[in-house]
């Protein structure tokens, strides 16, 4: 007879002396957790060890050099902690870059999810004509290099009078993003359709099936939309660049990228703010992501 | 939706947004007494100092607000592109020859004349009269920018260490011929106690311009793979090889040459002349010449300029002369006091005694006396890419320099006529 | 279920179904259109975005096609990297979400820390590895080193390993694309395990027969958004290029790289928009391929074509 292997749930009653089938399978239990642990040790090894050296360097006094024959991994003399808070002060407004970055994302952020979970219910779940065709032009839309596009739309944009403003950098977003939409058909497709049949039975006309039942189970796709949203446009260079023109209105992107200079940049305190400029999204990420867990798995698919 | 009316709408807008970069109307008089703000846009460049400039600019002209925008270096380029597009640049800007054959910039030299402005101390490799655009202020017979500091390519030799070693040291000009260089950066070397002999970039960057290109800028072929530049590289490159000198990989002689200079990790280093401060601040006993020549060839280096220069979009022109005036005069005094760099006016420089009497400053202004006229190439360093490629393949013993260079030649000779072609247009 | 429903529902379901669209279909008219076709248009022109535009008609396809040696050796780079990351990206990212689904104590903690390299700017990782992966002073080689290889790969400076290195730096960025595996893992109803196993199904045999079917959705997306990233490696390899060689001997001359090169410093955005223009078309057809051959293997628990 196959051991099989029980879930989670399954677990032998106390008072019953384990068997030995039974301690086998426990051990086999515990082998894979030390397993998985020493798996995602490992991984995050990789992962944190080039952020690790990024600290380093950021710790490093001003003279020091980065780059050196052997990696030293520690500054010799002595650990420059306040090359954090002069990246906040003393290099450039990092405060009000944030806080503008801030606006532009959580603006994003609130168009994204409106656009894209309206359309991309209509591709997952409806059925229309030419739904074939707008979906091909969708995939089209993400094929086309933003470098080809961004002098037109720029040109145009301009002719809008929205130069010197944030406007061609949020109001893009409350149109939907092909990438999103495309994310979010492919996961409302997963959803099972008996919700569907069962809600047109009782009478829900499209917008309630979105509303009610679609839209609830779909927080995990929307969590990841507005996580990804948050990231590109915390890091977008390009757009502020060529839009904004005031120092006031600046974003991060700006300020890291004004650090690096060809000829002299003072590693230490790039390295340095590009650290504090994660902590937001880490933070932000490391709160939310419990929503990524959800849907049908978790709630099953009793009503 | 017909193809043709769409086309026009579109060529329209090009049309108007690049027509609106066209200063309209040159409003002299009335400028001088109004409230009047100019956008000046840098990337960054001698911390402090821009904003002394600044102030003591608006200080004496009350009517007049300078907003100082920094963009980054890299996407500078971009930022006025697509600002002048949108017909929306600066009034005031940082500025290269792309813009002044474009026809995006104002002559000076009507400022230069009404305010009787003695432009002959000034670095002529930047000022002077140039044959063909070259990569400094003066284009096609005018003047379109100044700056305020002098940027040089110089060799910076430790004293003390050429006396332990008992090698005499190099006369400030002419400077040391290739072979030279590397003889002597290997009887400096000193593994034991990590020293390098010598430390240099790129040999494009730093040898005279007949290595690599014709005098009308068009021609590689020839150049790039002469006998001189062949064994110029072939020299720099056995520098490396034997030890005397550190691989790019290791040591970045821009980047950080200066750093391991002022800690006496090198004998000499071939790097930005502004490294000055830091080297002084270091107590180093520095000396100063030219970078390396070539074999038979006039020694040159390459000099620059923080240019700024006047919009022609800008409706101010009157105000933007006045700062650039100011920049000419004053500014030169406020280089010299907030960052103790080189002015671009030598006059000022000898007024202040910037020299100090320290002979490492008395040699940089001898070696500068002999600054030259360079070659204009449009895209420089992109166009001469190959040629790093080619330095990198001899010095890690793949190629020899002859064969390298011939086929760095052929790819750069491509890279010119395409360059040359874009800049016709 | 009934018969096809036409008439009164169906009209109606098609209204509702524009009115979702309707804020796409209002930004492709209102934010997309022109500049679509004002960048076709440019594409036939010279135009160094200071000075109007001038009309050469097919003269930039022309050149690209016959003329342009960089074009063709961009094409190869960036078909290599295609080849190396979509295989590898897809296979790693499943893999991780399925450890990042565990149910484990802290597995909160993991997946935060997984997440970082995505966090960070492209510059900033770009400079980053750029330093990590130095031949002679970088910490890679050095721990390789100190592993016994004598000889570790000179990463960036190497033709045959300069794609493979960017190749590596997007692996380590892997824990961004496995947050949307994770959360197609989400619909994957535990009644199906519970049948699977009630039938004897092992764990190989689960992820076989449940996990990647119900997966399958997700997985064409991370192939045809991976392709498409592929078609578009920018970032990374225009940090790299900026000592103004792509890579010794162009063996980091992506395309997008190239088209940028040709925009912003030849100043040739007309011809910039040729070469998008025409990778726009070769991208299409690779990926139309896909999406016809996709009924095959992608289950959807829903679709509406096929269910009235």
């Amino acid at each position: 007879m196959k051991t099989v292997e029980a879930p989670e749930r399954v677990q032998a009653p106390p008072e019953i002396a384990p068997q030995p089938s039974v301690l086998r399978y426990r051990a086999r239990r515990v082998s894979h957790k030390v397993l998985m642990y020493a798996l995602l040790l490992g991984v995050c090894g990789f992962i944190l060890l080039p952020v690790g050296w990024m600290f380093t360097a950021a710790l490093k006094p001003d003279l020091e050099p980065i780059f050196t024959p052997t990696p030293e991994w520690f500054p010799s003399e002595f650990w420059a902690w306040e090359n954090f808070r002069r990246v906040l002060t003393d290099v450039m407004p990092f405060l009000r870059y944030m806080i503008n970055t801030t606006i532009i994302v959580v603006a994003n952020i609130i168009g994204v999810l409106i656009s894209c979970s309206l359309v991309g219910f209509a591709f997952a779940r409806l059925r229309f004509r030419g739904s074939k065709v707008l979906f091909y032009i969708l995939i089209v839309t993400m094929l086309i290099p933003w470098q080809a596009l961004m002098v037109p739309q720029f040109l145009m944009f301009v002719k809008l009078g929205w130069y010197g403003t944030y406007l061609p950098l949020i109001v893009p977003s409350f149109t939907g993003t092909a990438f999103f939409i495309f994310l979010i058909r492919q996961y409302m497709r997963t959803i099972p359709k008996d919700l569907d049949d069962a809600a047109r039975v009782d009478g829900l006309n499209a917008w309630q099936i979105f509303w009610r039942i679609i839209l609830p189970l779909s927080t995990p796709v929307l969590t990841v939309c507005a996580v990804f949203t948050f990231l590109w446009n915390w890091n977008n260079l390009l757009g502020p660049l060529i839009y904004l023109d005031s120092d006031e209105k600046f974003t991060v992107a700006i300020g890291l990228a004004n650090m690096v200079t060809l000829a002299d940049t003072p590693w230490n305190l790039a390295m340095a703010a590009n650290l504090v400029s994660i902590l937001p999204c880490v933070i932000v990420y490391f709160f939310i992501q419990k929503k990524l867990i959800g849907g049908i798995a978790s709630v099953g698919l009793k009503g | 939706m017909s193809r043709p009316r769409w086309l026009t709408l579109i060529a329209v807008v090009a049309l108007v947004s690049a027509a609106c970069g066209g200063g309209d109307d040159d409003g002299e008089d009335g400028d001088a007494a109004e409230q009047v703000t100019l956008d000046l846009w840098l990337y960054e460049e001698g911390y402090g100092f821009l904003d002394e400039l600044v102030s003591s600019f608006e200080a004496e002209n009350p009517n007049i607000d300078v907003e100082l925008t920094t963009y980054p270096e890299d996407q500078f380029g971009v930022k006025i592109d697509t600002a002048l597009a949108a017909g929306r640049p600066p009034d005031l800007g940082l500025v290269g020859p792309e813009l002044m054959n474009a026809g995006m910039l104002l002559p000076l030299d009507d400022m230069v004349q009404e305010l009787g402005l003695d432009l002959s101390t000034f670095n002529q490799g930047i000022v002077g009269e140039a044959l063909g655009p070259t990569e400094s202020c003066s284009f096609e017979g005018q003047l379109y920018c100044l700056g305020s500091y002098t940027g040089m390519v110089a060799l910076f030799y430790n004293k003390d260490m050429f006396d332990t070693a008992g090698v005499p040291y190099p006369t400030a000009w002419p400077p040391m011929s290739v072979e030279e260089f590397v003889d002597v950066a290997c009887q400096l070397t000193d593994p034991e106690n990590e020293v390098w002999g010598a430390a240099y970039g790129d040999p494009v960057t730093f040898l005279p311009w007949e290595t690599v290109v014709s005098a009308d800028g068009r021609t590689a072929t020839g150049f790039v793979n002469s006998p001189t530049s062949v064994s110029a590289h072939a020299v720099l490159a056995r520098g490396i090889q034997e030890g005397c000198a550190p691989s790019l990989n290791i040591l970045d002689p821009w980047e950080q040459g200066t750093d391991y200079f002022a800690r006496g990790q090198l004998a000499m280093v071939v790097t930005d002349f502004q490294s000055l401060n830091k080297i002084e601040n270091a107590g180093v006993n520095y000396g100063v010449t030219g970078s390396p020549t070539a074999e038979g060839v006039e020694p040159w280096f390459n000099v620059w300029t923080d240019s700024i220069g006047v919009f022609a979009g800008t409706e101010h022109p009157y105000a933007a002369k006045q700062f650039i005036a100011f920049l000419a005069t004053e500014g030169q005094r406020l280089r010299v006091e907030e960052t103790g760099d080189l002015p671009l006016d030598t006059a000022v420089a000898e007024e202040l005694d910037w020299a100090g009497g320290t002979s490492g400053r008395e040699e940089g202004l001898e070696v500068l006396k002999h600054a030259r006229q360079g070659v204009f190439v449009p895209n420089r360093w992109d166009t001469f890419g190959p040629i790093f490629d080619a330095y990198g393949l001899v010095v890690g013993g793949e190629m020899s320099a002859q064969e390298a260079l011939d086929e760095a030649a052929l790819a750069i000779q491509e890279n010119l006529d395409q360059a040359w072609e874009a800049w016709e247009q | 279920m009934g018969r096809p429903r036409k008439g009164l529902m169906a009209r109606k379901e098609q209204r509702a179904a524009y009115l979702f669209l309707s804020p796409w279909l209002f930004g492709l008219a209102a934010l997309w259109l022109i500049p679509i076709i004002a960048s076709i248009w440019l594409s036939l022109t010279e135009y160094n975005i200071i000075t109007p535009p001038e009309f050469i008609g097919l003269e930039n396809y022309r050149e690209m096609l016959f003329e342009d040696r960089t074009f063709w050796v961009s094409i190869r780079v960036t078909l290599k990297f295609m080849v190396l990351s979509v295989p590898l990206y897809l296979v790693f990212g499943l893999l991780l979400s399925l450890l990042l689904n565990l149910k484990i104590r802290g597995i909160n903690l993991f997946r935060t820390i997984m997440f970082l390299p995505s966090v960070l700017s492209g510059v900033a990782v770009a400079v980053l590895w750029v330093a990590l992966l130095n031949p002679d002073v970088g910490a890679v080689n050095s721990v390789l080193r100190g592993l016994g290889i004598d000889d570790p790969p000179r990463w960036l400076d190497s033709p045959t390993w300069a794609v493979p290195s960017v190749v590596l730096v997007g692996l380590w960025g892997i824990g961004g694309g496995a947050i949307i595996y994770l959360s197609g893992l989400q619909n994957i109803s535990a009644q199906l395990y519970e049948a699977a196993l009630l039938d004897g199904a092992g764990p190989w045999q689960r992820f076989r027969y449940v996990t990647l079917p119900m997966i399958s959705p997700t997985l064409l997306f991370v192939l045809i958004t991976g392709l498409i990233d592929a078609f578009q490696v920018f970032d990374l390899a225009y940090v790299l290029s900026r000592g103004g060689t792509q890579g010794i001997g162009d063996s980091l001359q992506f395309y997008l790289i190239n088209l940028w090169n040709e925009a912003f410093q030849n100043g040739r955005y007309g011809y910039a928009s040729a070469l998008s223009w025409v990778l726009v078309l070769a991208a299409a057809a690779v990926i139309l391929v896909i999406f016809r051959t996709s009924g095959r293997w992608v289950y959807y628990e829903y679709d509406p074509e096929r269910e009235r």
